[in-house]
Order: structure tokens, then sequence, then C-alpha cells
């Protein structure tokens, strides 16, 4: 289920890579075993997990989990670490092509995200939640592009950018 | 500061080429495609004389980083330059950044994927990253976020950004056929006009006609809306101003709307929508049919250049 927050909120995180690359240090080896995690890296970044600190860039060659893409390093934080208080995403960091992964992690585990970009459709995915600005159901995902068009406006037209 | 500029940025694996027009380019896009990564080939361009990377721009490159807090300082004392920022930077969304950029002599390439809504930025700024191989190279390119379609399609409604000369054309033309013309009084009513039209009259088709030259900052919005309604479309060209401009109904040089780039100074407008009301103003007052975007000179809703030029240009897009 997901918990989001519509607009922006300067206290979400628009880019995880600090807070990964600070965790990836102590969590790479159990983060990168996780066939679940794997994948993703397969597919978003089109990389592969050669070991927990080493992978394979079709682009760059050998590269560490630091080198990954934003978008991937957020999904990775929310799938891995969803019940952490302090993780808090603005899922502007995930591009479309996070959108199946994403709407797989929130099927498996609470998330509490913030959401500030329009770049980002869940058509055709199962999603749910509640949206925090409300407090209201969201039902699926039409209701979140609804949802999202009424409180990124609202959020702006409080003056909070 | 003006000029169409190939900005090359080349590490020993990736070679970026961005064609840059605009003052204001920002790229989106799904992740992995390497918007980080030209950022921190930036930030290695420039901190480092040994770096491998390399640019064949010779000019200065600033990237500006999340925590800076001399951001608007550095803004305001670079000329000629491009300032890069990453998503990151959360200031970029703030007034106060657009308000730095808007007249500064500089361009500016900046990675977001969340409208940036004080700016002001065409829908061809929006763009994203491709790439393909070739070698041992990777050739990173941009590609405009909007393609045109050349399906042509049928619409029931029309809704103008404007309220005044736009909307007073395209009403006229669209008189004595079965398409309804409406606005929605002002650019930043677009998408809840639409969304409330398309709530009410569901089976009905619409399509919105705005000035592309600075719809940016609601272009993610409104594709958002195309993927949640069918049958809502868009239509961007400049502005009303560049196709009245474009229909030929004044001799004017090609350049001046062909190669805008090198005419429309930032320092001057913040985006081209200014530039082209500026040169139709100009022009249409040394021909003495002066041009007023408040109300619309009679003049050009009987010109048949001018009428013919546009009918031929909503046949195209839509089946009249």
């Amino acid at each position: 289920m997901i918990k989001v927050w519509f607009g922006f909120d300067g206290e979400a995180m628009s880019d995880p890579s600090p807070s990964f690359d600070g965790l990836c240090a102590v969590y790479a080896d159990s983060w990168f075993s996780d066939e679940f995690v794997k994948k993703m890296v397969n597919d978003i970044d089109r990389s592969k997990v050669l070991s927990p600190r080493c992978i394979e860039s079709p682009v760059f060659g050998q590269i560490s989990p630091r080198d990954l893409s934003g978008g991937l390093k957020a999904c990775i934080l929310l799938y891995e670490l969803y019940y952490d208080d302090d993780l808090y995403i603005d899922l502007t960091a995930c591009g479309e092509n996070c959108v199946p992964w994403l709407a797989e992690i929130f099927a498996k585990r609470d998330c509490t995200v913030s959401c500030s970009t329009f770049d980002l459709s869940f058509k055709g995915y199962d999603i749910s939640g509640v949206c925090l600005n409300d407090g209201s159901e969201i039902k699926n995902w039409m209701d979140f592009s609804d949802k999202r068009r009424k409180f990124i406006r609202e959020v702006r037209n409080g003056g909070l950018g | 500061m003006k000029g169409k500029y190939i900005l090359e940025v080349y590490s020993p694996a990736v070679r970026y080429s961005l064609v840059l027009e605009r003052q204001v380019t920002v790229i989106s896009g799904n992740s992995g495609t390497g918007k980080t990564s030209f950022v921190d080939s930036c930030r290695q361009l420039i901190g480092n004389k040994r770096s491998p990377v390399k640019s064949n721009y010779k000019g200065r490159i600033l990237v500006l980083e999340p925590n800076d807090n001399y951001w608007e300082s550095k803004i305001a004392d670079s000329k000629g330059c491009f300032i890069v920022a990453d998503e990151g930077c959360d200031y970029i969304r703030y007034k106060q950044f657009a308000e730095a950029v808007s007249y500064s002599d500089n361009y500016f390439i900046l990675i977001s994927r969340s409208p940036l809504h004080y700016l002001t930025y065409s829908v061809r700024s929006v763009c994203e990253l491709v790439s393909n191989r070739k070698g041992v190279y990777q050739f990173v390119e941009l590609r405009y976020r909007v393609s045109e379609s050349d399906l042509r399609v049928h619409v029931d409604t029309i809704i103008t950004e404007d309220s005044n000369s736009g909307c007073e054309m395209y009403k006229k033309l669209l008189s004595d056929s079965d398409i309804k013309v409406e606005s929605a009084r002002g650019k930043d009513n677009v998408c809840n006009y639409i969304r409330d039209f398309v709530e009410r009259f569901s089976s009905k088709s619409v399509c919105s006609i705005v000035d592309g030259s600075a719809f940016g900052n609601q272009l993610m919005d409104y594709m958002d809306l195309m993927k949640r309604y069918s049958d809502v479309y868009l239509m961007a060209p400049e502005s009303f101003e560049y196709l009245l401009l474009k229909s030929k109904v004044f001799r004017i040089d090609d350049d001046l709307l062909e190669k805008v780039y090198d005419y429309c100074d930032s320092v001057k407008y913040i985006s081209w929508e200014g530039y082209f009301t500026d040169l139709l103003v100009s022009v249409s007052r040394k021909y003495k049919i002066p041009y007023n975007k408040g109300r619309l000179n009679s003049f050009y809703l009987s010109n048949r250049r001018v009428c013919e030029f546009f009918l031929r240009m909503l046949s195209d897009e839509f089946i009249i």
C-alpha cells in the first residue's frame, strides 16, 4: 500500500543518492543478493549484478552500486527499507520505467512517499493507498492521477513550490 | 545569450551531444538514461584539468550543487555560460530561481521530472536523453518529449489558452463547422479546464491550442491528462503571433522565424513567445495594420491569406 503526499515537500528526498550511498556501505551484501533487486537492476539500468559491490553496466563496464541511477536507488530503498520512518522519498526520482517495479513494491510493502511529478503514470497497474493531503482513499490509478493534479496545484498555490 | 550550440561532453565511454537553442532545457525521462552521469561528467570536466572528460565548448560550464547557498550570486555573476543543475537542487523549483534565470545571460540545462512552475519554458525545451551504441562509444542526444503527430483526429471542441486574439480567430474560422471553440482564460487554467470538460462531456473529444513557447511547465500535467482520458489532444505551435507571422501576410526575412535562436536574446526575452509578439507588433506597425494582443484587428480576421493559412493548419490536424 502507498501513503502519498502530493506536491513538493522540502523534507522529502528528490535525490536518494546521498542516503543510498551511505547505507549501501552497510547493506550492499544483503540488498544485492536479493533476486528482486537483481531483476530491478537488470530492467531499470540494463545492468547485471556480478557481486554485491560490483555491477556490470553496458556503458561504463564494471561500476559500484553508487553509480546506479537515481530511480533504481529509490526503488531499492523503498523495497528494502520500507519500514524505516526516516525514509521519505519523492517519486520525482523515478522515471516511467520504474513504474512496474514501484507498483509491485507498493503491493508488497507499506511505503510512505511524496510525489511532485506528473512524469509517472500508474495506468494499467493496481495501485491503492491513502492520500496524505486529505486522508482520503486512493482506489486506483485514475484516483492517483486526479488527486495528484488537485493537490500539486493546491500545494503550489500555498507557496511551497 | 543567444545562438544555437551543440554542446559535446565526452568521457572515455560516453559522448553527449546536446543541441541547445533555447535559454532553458529541462531533461526528464526514464531512469538510467544518463542524466546524472551527464552532470557528473560536467563536474569532472570543470573540476580537474587532467580529467579524461573533454568538451568542444570553450566557454564556461557551471554545475550548481544541491546545498549551494550562493547559487543566486553565481548565476548573477555568470555570462555566456552553460549552467547545469541536477534534480537534487530543490531550489530550481523556487520563484527566486525563476527570477534569477529570467533575463540572465546564460543557458540552463536542468534535470527535473517535476514541473518548474515559476519558470517560463517551451514544450520543446522538455527533452529526454536517448542513446545508441556506435563502436566503443555510447552516443547520447536530446529528444523532445512531445512528438508531432501525423494523425488527423476528429475533435468536438477546441480550447484556446487565451480569451482574446487567438480565441477570436479560431471562433471566426470554425464558425461554419461543428467544432466549438472555448477559452480556458489563461495558460495555468488549461489542464483544469480540460479535466472539467471531459468530466462533463465524457463522450466528446477535445484539443487545446496553446502557445508552445511558454507551455513547458504545464506539459507533463497535460500529458498525464492525455493518459488519463482518451480523446484529449494537444496542439502547441510556438504562439499565435508566430502563426500570424508564418502566414506570410507580411514580408519578413525567413531567418527571423527559422533561426529564432540567433535573434532572441535571453537578456531581453524570457521565452520565444515575447520575441514573436514584439516582432509582430513592430512589423504590423510598419504595414499600418497594428497588432493588438488584447483585441484582434479585424484585418486579420478577414484577410484571405491569413484565413487560408490557419484553415490549412487546422485541417492538417483535425477532420473539419
